[in-house]
């Protein structure tokens, strides 16, 4: 109980600040949509090429492609969030104070995570919203809802567990500026490999196994068959992309977890939280 | 470990990993140390002395690599996080925990929740914290617009709000101005006095320690090198008080009969002084200045010496303590 308290204390934090600048909620908003605008041209420019590529998700790659980007964003925030709220803290001089309480990193880290979960929410939803009323993008009118739900928090949940693993490097490797390699490779590959922007069918069939090593595939996979098919869980496709992102969600949840936990110690037991070595 | 003593350290030794390198900094050797209850304890030391990292070992923030301990009757490696619930530590400087988005009163909320302060005494202790640190006038302020002063104090309500029964004090009057740190000096006599808290404070202001702390413990290079009253540190050194009393050419007599008294050192009279070495100058003056009017010397001016705790510091990390 006291975990939850400390985490929504941390989260309204996060509120706070944005009430303070609310400026960089619009700067946010703007810059999804420049991001999602950019890619919607290009993605128009190539369209007529790239329809006969897309059949088994209705040869659509305006639609293909914005669904792809919005979720990529989102992903991309979570993905990183750990480690960026580890750096600021420590380099913030807050960390050290952060563990002097119960649950303070913890809280804090799980705080700015619901915090950016709803904030991104709010945010790639306009995005989605304002493509699909006013651009065109065409989306199933038979969503299946609760399919949409699962690979959504799965996804998630398996950006913060990447995110998670990232952020013990803060400590294990001394990771203390600049970016770190994990979560750096997970986007690299996820941008490469994973279909966001293109089908994997163009990519050579010999490093078209890399994908099937990347959840943002399965989730791009999932997503796309879901919103833009209107396909559920009678799909055998949809289910086990869905199972599949469910076992990368806990999987890498668990070592997420575990992984800092025992960096947080190592620090513990070496130079702190608060120093850099 | 005594029933009256909060932390007991035995043979506490950290050593700090150095970049890049097998070796190893040891910012801890050895150290062994008792606090007790209710006391102001004083951790005297130059920069890198090893304070502070003596104070996070103590607060649960930091693992040592040899030695036992307790705090608060907390084993310092099992139970650490136990530890750190039920002590409060204030950072060298003021700024450290403090948000700059919320008011004054608005970062005593926050902390009053991420410290698990039961919601019906939040808004009470809140504003008791306000007085008592006379912060009231600022509660609306942001932290960037009041006083390096004002805002170590709103660190140190921010870690009187549970009133845990153990404060460290890290540096608590650096970077403050003269006005500031008198009045940072005059909180924690307070929250000592009225809370019964006992506070351990690291300092490397000789005069803020002989003006707080009952005990000391100087620190050089990892190690305690002396740990006892201001008192019995200034004894145990040697440094005795000494009067120079300005009077006429006392008889050999009178010079006898202050020699005789127990507690003088020295008695020598040299160009129209006399200079009276003795191990305790508030309890023994009258009697000196009584031998001497009994033996007709005719006294003009007297001057006391006492060491201060500098010099006691110098001679410490001089000599290798006592």
């Amino acid at each position: 109980m006291m975990f939850i308290k400390s985490t929504l204390s941390f989260a309204k934090l996060e509120y706070r600040a944005l009430r303070f600048y609310p400026s960089n909620f619009f700067l946010s908003v703007i810059q999804s949509f420049v991001t999602a605008g950019m890619w919607f041209f290009v993605s128009m420019f190539l369209k007529d090429y790239a329809a006969a590529s897309l059949s088994g998700y209705g040869g659509d790659f305006v639609s293909y492609m914005v669904i792809g980007v919005v979720f990529f964003q989102n992903s991309a925030a979570i993905l990183t969030l750990p480690f960026g709220s580890i750096n600021t803290a420590f380099w913030d001089k807050r960390l050290e104070v952060y563990n002097s309480s119960s649950y303070g990193i913890w809280a804090f880290i799980s705080g700015r995570f619901l915090w950016t979960f709803f904030y991104q929410l709010v945010i790639q939803a306009a995005v989605l919203i304002v493509a699909v009323l006013m651009v065109g993008v065409k989306v199933s009118a038979e969503l299946p809802v609760l399919p949409l739900i699962a690979f959504y928090l799965c996804f998630i949940f398996t950006c913060f567990g990447f995110g998670l693993i990232g952020a013990s490097n803060f400590f294990t490797l001394e990771v203390k500026q600049g970016r770190e390699p994990f979560t750096w490779l997970v986007d690299v590959l996820a941008r490469i490999f994973s279909g966001i922007y293109y089908p994997l069918a163009i990519l050579p069939i010999g490093i078209q196994f890399i994908s099937r090593l990347i959840p943002h595939t399965y989730a791009m996979e999932g997503l796309r068959l879901v919103m833009l098919n209107g396909q559920g869980l009678e799909n055998a496709t949809v289910r086990n992309d869905l199972l599949v992102m469910l076992g990368f969600a806990v999987f890498s949840m668990l070592i997420g977890i575990w992984l800092l936990h025992r960096a947080l110690q190592r620090a513990h037991k070496g130079n702190g939280v608060g120093m850099v070595v | 470990m005594a029933i009256e003593n909060v932390i007991e350290m035995r043979n506490i030794t950290k050593r700090y990993k150095i970049r890049k390198s097998r070796e190893r900094f040891t910012a801890l050797d050895d150290v062994s140390l008792s606090i007790r209850k209710g006391e102001i304890f004083g951790l005297l030391g130059s920069n890198g002395a090893g304070k502070t990292t003596l104070i996070k070992v103590m607060s649960g923030l930091l693992q040592a690599d040899e030695g036992t301990g307790e705090t608060l009757g907390y084993d310092i490696y099992k139970d650490h996080k136990k530890i750190r619930a039920t002590v409060s530590l204030v950072a060298p400087t003021a700024d450290v925990g403090t948000d700059n988005n919320l008011t004054v009163r608005q970062n005593l909320e926050f902390w009053a929740v991420v410290y698990d302060l039961e919601r019906e005494k939040r808004e009470e202790r809140i504003d008791e914290m306000l007085d008592f640190l006379e912060l009231r006038q600022y509660e609306n302020h942001w932290p960037m617009s009041i006083s390096a002063g004002n805002r170590q104090k709103l660190a140190i309500a921010r870690s009187l709000l549970v009133k845990n029964p153990v404060v460290f004090l890290d540096e608590p009057t650096v970077k403050l101005d003269a006005k500031s740190a008198a009045a940072v000096r005059e909180l924690v006599k307070k929250i000592n006095l009225e809370f019964g808290i006992t506070v351990i404070m690291t300092t490397h202001y000789i005069y803020e320690a002989e003006e707080l702390c009952e005990r000391v413990a100087i620190m050089h290079k990892g190690k305690i090198v002396s740990c006892d009253t201001v008192a019995n540190l200034r004894r145990n050194l040697q440094r005795y008080d000494e009067i120079v009393i300005t009077c006429d050419q006392p008889t050999t007599e009178a010079l006898n009969a202050i020699t005789a008294i127990p507690v003088i050192v020295s008695c020598e009279y040299a160009d129209g002084k006399l200079t009276v070495g003795l191990e305790n100058i508030r309890s023994n003056l009258l009697e000196i200045l009584k031998v001497l009017r009994g033996h007709g010397v005719s006294i003009t001016e007297v001057a006391t010496n006492e060491p201060t705790l500098e010099d006691i510091f110098v001679d410490t990390i001089s000599g290798g303590g006592v």
